[in-house]
C-alpha cells in the first residue's frame, strides 16, 4: 500500500473503530499480532463511481461480540450480544467504507456502497491474510484484525 | 412534544443503535417502530402514522434511494420528514436526496448532540407531533 495511502487509512480505521465502538486499535506487525482465539469473520464490501476498490476486516468472534456490546452500550455477557456481533462486525465495516470512500474521493464524488458481506475465515484463509503484504495489522483490546483497503482512482467514470 | 419515529435499516444493530441515540438525544418519542428492508418500510409508511423516518440508504432489495422515489410517486414525502442515516455523505448524494423531499442527513457513527440538533431543525414548530 503507498505510505501516504496507508497513513489516511490508519487514520480512519482508527477513527471509525473509536467513534463507532469505542474500540482503540494499535498497528502491529504481522509477527506481534495478538493470539486469535476461536473462530474467525472476514467483514467486506466494494465500493464503486468515481473511485473503484473494496475493503475487508478480518476480526475473531470474540472482538466482534465487544463491537457488539460497545455499540449497543450493553454489557458483553448481555445475551442479545452473541446474536448482534456479526450485524454489528458488517456495520463498522459499512461505516469504514463510507469513510475511507469519501476520504480518498471527495465528498464531492460519485461514490455507490454496495451492502457488506460476512463469511467466516478458517486458518488457512486467516493465514494467507495476515501474511499479505497488502493487510494491515492491529491488536485491539488483546485481539488481532487484519485489515485490507484496495482503491483505484482510476475507477468508472459513473 | 413527542415524535411516531420509523427506522428503517437492514442492520439490527443500527436499528438498535438509532433507538438508543434517540433515547440519549433527549428527544421525546412517543412510537418507535422499525423496517428491515424499503419495502416494509413502503408499507408502514403507506398505512400512516409516523412522524419522523430515519433511513438507511445501501440496503438489499429496495435501497433508501428507492424508497425516496416510491414515496414521491405516491406523494407521500412531504407527509413525514425523512432523514437519511448513512456512512456515506458524499454532497453529490445529500443534493439528490434534497432534491426529492429528504429533510435531512446524518452520517454515521451516529451522535446524540447532532441527532438532536437535527430533529429539532428538520421538525421545527410547523411540523406538530402526532404524540
Amino acid at each position: 500500500m503507498n505510505p501516504a495511502v496507508s497513513v489516511e487509512a490508519l487514520r480512519v480505521f482508527s477513527e471509525v473503530f473509536a467513534d463507532f465502538a469505542f474500540l482503540f486499535g494499535d498497528p502491529v506487525s504481522p509477527d506481534e499480532l495478538p493470539r486469535r482465539d476461536g473462530p474467525a469473520w472476514l467483514a467486506s464490501l466494494p465500493f464503486g463511481g468515481q473511485i473503484l476498490g473494496s475493503i475487508a476486516i478480518g476480526v475473531p468472534e470474540g472482538l466482534a461480540r465487544e463491537i457488539a456490546a460497545n455499540t449497543l452500550g450493553v454489557d458483553p455477557a448481555d445475551p442479545q450480544v452473541p446474536d448482534k456481533a456479526s450485524d454489528a462486525l458488517m456495520e463498522v465495516a459499512s461505516v469504514m467504507g463510507g469513510h475511507l470512500a469519501t476520504t480518498f474521493a471527495g465528498t464531492g464524488a460519485d461514490v455507490t456502497l454496495s451492502p457488506p458481506e460476512l463469511r467466516p475465515l478458517d486458518d488457512p484463509a486467516w493465514e494467507r491474510l495476515r501474511i499479505d503484504a497488502a493487510t494491515l495489522c492491529f491488536a485491539m483490546n488483546g485481539h488481532p484484525v487484519l485489515f485490507r483497503f484496495e482503491f483505484n482512482r482510476e475507477g468508472a467514470s459513473t | 412534544m413527542a415524535y411516531s419515529v420509523l427506522a428503517v435499516d437492514d442492520s439490527a444493530t443500527v436499528r438498535a443503535i438509532i433507538a438508543k441515540t434517540l433515547k440519549l438525544s433527549g428527544v421525546d418519542v412517543s412510537r418507535f417502530d422499525e423496517a428491515s428492508s424499503g419495502d416494509e418500510a413502503l408499507r408502514m409508511l403507506r398505512d400512516g402514522g409516523f412522524d419522523l423516518v430515519f433511513c438507511d440508504l445501501n440496503m438489499p432489495g429496495m435501497t433508501g434511494y428507492e424508497l425516496v422515489e416510491a414515496l414521491r410517486r405516491d406523494g407521500l414525502i412531504d407527509s413525514v420528514a425523512i432523514v437519511i442515516v448513512s456512512s456515506l455523505g458524499t454532497d453529490a448524494d445529500i443534493e439528490a436526496l434534497r432534491s426529492k423531499g429528504v429533510r435531512g442527513y446524518l452520517r454515521k457513527p451516529l451522535r446524540p448532540e447532532k441527532l438532536r440538533l437535527l430533529v429539532n431543525d428538520v421538525m421545527g414548530a410547523s411540523h406538530e407531533p402526532r404524540g
